[in-house]
């Protein structure tokens, strides 16, 4: 007989061969397929996640941008006050500039807006009162005394803007001093009152000197608010941290002893063994951490955690028969077969076995402290090292298939408060490699690689089960926010 | 090709309906667990695999597209489910034969015709992962080598080696229950 006759002899008894399923399999399809879906909701939460720090890194980039022009529309008031509204007129062009925006300027302008006309006014009065204190009318008549000292203001007046002016300082010129006739002119009455008013003597009156002087000095005002918005906001210089974390990959570890038997053995026996499997299933964990910071290097923290884990255990009872049959071979003087030896064979036959899902959860409480051992503009590595304190506060337990129904021979797996037998409270030592990236100033996004195990065995009420003491391994994802 | 008791089932299972996906559930499952259980390691294991299939099944019905009947497709969706669960678990594992064995001899199989179905599906069960794999897929489901072995990423020679071993094995399997059996009967006739 050929191959194909030993093929369909084969297919002929497979497409005959069925297998009762057990009791609560369909339940555990219908369990599975609502798995299947909350993991698909956790990947959408996630990209959703991923997508609004993106968002979030891009808006807070543009912030940036928009408080460096708000800084400088500001400033000609700050300015104003600090050196008697001599640069306002500029910074006030250059912002307007800066954001390209110098129509709206122009427009303002040919409003005549009180404060810009006043701020004007302060910048003609300065300007008139320097040369020889002679009177705005008769500084105004002379054209090149305010071109050039306009010029000369327009180029020191603000540090930032300096570039932009130097490009196009022929442009710059001709609007400065168009704006500055523009409001002398409007408000020539208010000139001679500010002039009255404000600058009575020449002692009074700043020189251009001063007026150059004091554009070309930082304000310390504004340094001092940059400096503490920037230390405040510094990942490695903060002194607390928030730091929220989803932790979607924790595996559990668990080495327990497997009996098996030996069938190498040539003895001809019928056993029964047991024999154990478990097959952990992934965790999760959602946590919350409060980190201070001691130095560059050094942090410590603590926080609270919610944990969830389970495990498939599986147990099954098999009967070894052991046996063995002869070998034959021809013996040429008696021309007959005869036994030559023994082939030892085992056919092992499953008594009843059981599947049962064991689901735990708990609260954790870490403590921790972390080494920076490598930093650069956006990145951190470091370690982790230290303690968690965790206790079981729920559990589960799941018949997911049973070949025979459980005897009593086990007590553990048909108690239905099983996880209560687990040590509830337990201590775990745990350590990690940390990995933080800078997504601005304020917000960093982290991932820490974590593995954690307890002092003592969680098992302890039942000594005919082996002990248990799992390792945890897991991967910490999450944001962090600096204080 | 497809009965209209599974029309109605593929169309509440559509539905989202529990209750019909029980019904196909019960129908469809003790011939799948059969079907797995030649692939798989162990029982729970083929329990497992099933289910995953079932899970796959229900969430891809809509993909059914009509062209065989819909359990020559659950048993295809069955099958490439034990494969990847042979793959993830590592348990797949078949060494790249040199030596390519070529078993022509002849068996006799109507020597293994009083073999109980279960005590044969337990003697290929008992085959090593590869070994199993392969002789269902070429001596059960049909597959040619080549396909075998772009479905388990080996070389066709490595497929028909793996073959050739898994007949041997089984074979001598067989004929050590039969001469069992015999030796048993002589000696309860004694």
């Amino acid at each position: 007989m050929k191959d194909e006759e030993f093929n369909n002899f084969l297919r002929e008894r497979a497409d005959s061969f069925e297998l009762k399923p057990s009791s609560g399999s369909f339940a555990a399809v219908q369990r599975k397929m609502q798995h299947k879906s909350k993991r698909r909701g956790i990947i959408i939460f996630f990209s959703l996640l991923a997508s609004t720090l993106v968002g979030a890194y891009f808006i807070i980039s543009a912030e940036k941008i928009g408080n460096t022009h708000s800084t400088a529309i500001n400033a000609p008031n700050q300015v104003e006050t600090e050196s008697n509204g001599t640069i306002t007129q500029s910074q006030a062009y250059n912002a307007y500039r800066n954001r390209g925006d110098e129509k709206a300027y122009h427009n303002q302008n040919n409003t005549v807006d009180n404060s810009v006309a006043a701020a004007s006014v302060n910048s003609l009065a300065a300007i008139a009162a320097t040369p020889s204190a002679q009177g705005v009318k008769q500084q105004k008549k002379q054209q090149s005394a305010p071109k050039s000292v306009t010029a000369t203001t327009l180029n020191t007046g603000n540090s930032q803007n300096e570039g932009v002016l130097d490009a196009d300082k022929t442009e710059d010129y001709s609007i400065a001093e168009n704006i500055l006739e523009a409001t002398a002119s409007n408000n020539d009455n208010n000139i001679d009152n500010n002039i009255n008013e404000g600058i009575e003597t020449e002692e009074d009156a700043p020189t251009q000197e001063t007026v150059i002087t004091k554009i070309d000095e930082p304000n310390p005002k504004n340094a001092e608010t940059t400096d503490s918005i920037l230390k405040k906001c510094n990942c490695v210089d903060s002194k607390w941290a928030l730091k929220a974390y989803y932790n979607p990959f924790t595996a559990v570890y668990l080495n327990l002893a497997n009996k098996k038997e030996d069938i190498s053995s040539s003895s001809i026996a019928t056993s029964d063994v047991e024999e154990y499997a478990e097959e952990l299933k992934a965790g999760w964990s959602l946590g919350l951490k409060a980190e201070r910071a001691l130095n560059t290097k050094w942090k410590i923290g603590f926080g609270i955690a919610y944990n969830k884990w389970s495990i498939d255990q599986v147990r099954w009872n098999i009967n070894y028969t052991k046996d063995s049959t002869e070998t034959y071979g021809f013996d040429s003087l008696s021309n007959q077969s005869i036994v030559t030896g023994y082939t030892v064979y085992s056919l092992p036959t499953v008594k009843d076995s059981t599947k049962v899902n064991l689901s735990l959860q708990s609260i954790h409480l870490p403590v921790y402290a972390n080494y920076t051992f490598a930093t650069n503009k956006r990145w951190q590595f470091g370690v982790n090292g230290g303690f968690t304190a965790s206790y079981i506060v729920a559990g589960k337990y799941t018949e997911l298939y049973a070949k025979q129904p459980p005897s009593n021979r086990d007590n553990l797996m048909s108690s239905g408060n099983t996880w209560q037998t687990y040590r509830r409270f337990n201590v775990n030592v745990a350590l990690g490699f940390a990995i933080n990236y800078k997504i601005s100033n304020c917000t960093s996004v982290f991932a820490e690689q974590t593995i954690s195990a307890p002092l003592l065995t969680i098992q302890s009420k039942n000594a005919q089960v082996p002990a248990r003491r799992p390792l945890f391994i897991g991967v910490e994802t999450g944001v962090k926010i600096n204080f | 090709m497809i009965t209209l008791q599974d029309e109605e089932l593929i169309k509440g299972c559509l539905a989202g309906k529990r209750a019909a996906q029980n019904r196909l559930f019960d129908k469809y499952a003790p011939k799948m667990l059969g079907v797995c259980f030649r692939y798989a390691q162990t029982e729970h294991d083929a329990e497992d695999i099933m289910q995953d299939g079932f899970v796959k099944v229900f969430a891809n019905l809509e993909k059914f597209r009509k062209e065989a009947s819909l359990e020559t497709w659950i048993k295809r969706v069955m099958i490439n489910t034990a494969l990847n669960f042979l793959k993830a678990t590592q348990k797949l594992r078949m060494e790249a034969d040199i030596d390519v064995v070529e078993n022509n001899a002849d068996i006799a199989t109507s020597q293994y015709h009083d073999i109980d179905t279960q005590v044969l599906m337990q003697c290929i069960h008992s085959l090593p992962a590869g070994y199993r794999v392969v002789l269902n897929m070429f001596a059960i489901e049909g597959f040619s080598h080549k396909e075998i072995a772009e479905q388990l990423e080996i070389t066709e020679s490595t497929s028909r080696s793996q073959f050739s071993r898994a007949k041997i094995l089984l074979q001598k399997k067989l004929d050590a229950i039969t001469k069992y059996d015999k030796h048993y009967e002589r000696r309860r006739v004694q």
